[in-house]
């Protein structure tokens, strides 16, 4: 687990652009999305997410928003951007050939 | 249970820099772990189990606040202009002890009223060092936590507060000068009838200076 977890640290940021190409998010729910994707065999350490974002926000490839929420505390959303996206397809390019080198390779 | 999850959350952001980002931070942490806290209790997990699981998924939260904390650390006077400050009333207690030296060496061959004269001279200048030097440590900004009505008050409050530091020092300066004024004048001329006068030109002075520390 700890060698599999090494593996996709690296692979943080483009796993929480992918989360929110599907739909703009919150911390929690894109982690308990990962869970529910990986059957409960991964998930993110609360400071890890939140790091992510930050630098993702910096690098604006997300942007966040505070939540209208009539009950209860507001939650904070992010949104991908058109600059995320692009780097999302360049990441996943990237990957698909790392795969397939790997693959040859081991 | 919440109140024991709000104050850890707290406890781990306690050596943050209080800024707006950090304040954010936190309250979203909060939020996510406190959803996170009711699933597990939703899921049929008792509350020591579920606060035990929360805190044990937050993970090391130093890089996290490094993260967010860029450009914001607190400006710390530089070793450089602590000495010049320290070089400044060095020098301005020199001068204060020295003043009554002229009385006493002037005195002795029947020049006392040099003497007074120098004394006063050194005083003032004495006086002007400090005064300047506390001018060079003005008190930092305060950096608003959001826009809201409070963190505008405190930023006036801190305004103001620089404000009234100047005006003391300026109070405390003003009336010495204006007795030296009036005996320097008062030895050198020896128009002692008229003299007085100076404290009356001096209130008036004193007041349009205070006006315009106001209204800078």
């Amino acid at each position: 687990m700890s060698l599999t977890s090494d593996l996709i640290r690296g692979h943080t940021e483009t796993i929480i652009l992918a989360q929110l190409l599907k739909k703009d998010s919150y911390g929690y729910e894109i982690n308990k999305s990962i869970q529910q994707t990986t059957h409960g065999e991964y998930e993110l350490k609360e400071a890890t997410l939140y790091s992510a974002f930050r630098r993702l926000e910096n690098a604006e490839l997300i942007e966040s928003y505070w939540g209208d929420e009539t009950t209860g505390a507001r939650r904070r959303y992010y949104r991908i951007t058109p600059l995320g996206r692009e780097i999302y397809r360049k990441n996943r390019e990237d990957w698909e050939y790392t795969k397939k080198l790997i693959d040859r390779l081991i | 249970m919440e109140e024991k999850l709000r104050k850890y959350v707290e406890e781990l952001f306690a050596d943050a820099p209080k800024t707006s980002k950090m304040v954010e931070l936190r309250e979203e942490i909060f939020m996510n772990l406190k959803e996170k806290y009711n699933d597990l209790i939703a899921a049929g997990a008792s509350e020591e189990e579920a606060y035990r699981i929360v805190k044990g998924s937050v993970g090391d939260v130093n890089e996290l606040i490094s993260s967010a904390n860029e450009a914001h650390t607190a400006r710390v006077p530089s070793d450089e202009e602590r000495k010049q400050r320290a070089r400044l009333t060095a020098v301005a207690v020199m001068l204060y002890i020295l003043s009554p030296v002229f009385i006493i060496a002037l005195g002795s061959i029947h020049q006392e009223i040099m003497g007074l004269v120098f004394m006063f001279v050194l005083i003032a200048v004495a006086t002007g060092l400090l005064v300047y030097r506390s001018s060079l440590q003005a008190a930092p900004d305060y950096e608003k936590l959001d826009d809201s009505m409070v963190e505008e008050f405190k930023e006036w409050q801190a305004e103001n507060k620089r404000k009234k530091e100047k005006e003391k020092t300026y109070a405390g300066i003003v009336w010495p000068v204006i007795v030296a004024l009036y005996f320097v004048i008062s030895f050198t001329t020896w128009a002692w009838g008229i003299t007085w006068i100076i404290f009356i030109i001096g209130a008036a002075v004193d007041q349009i200076i205070k006006l315009a520390i106001k209204q800078e």
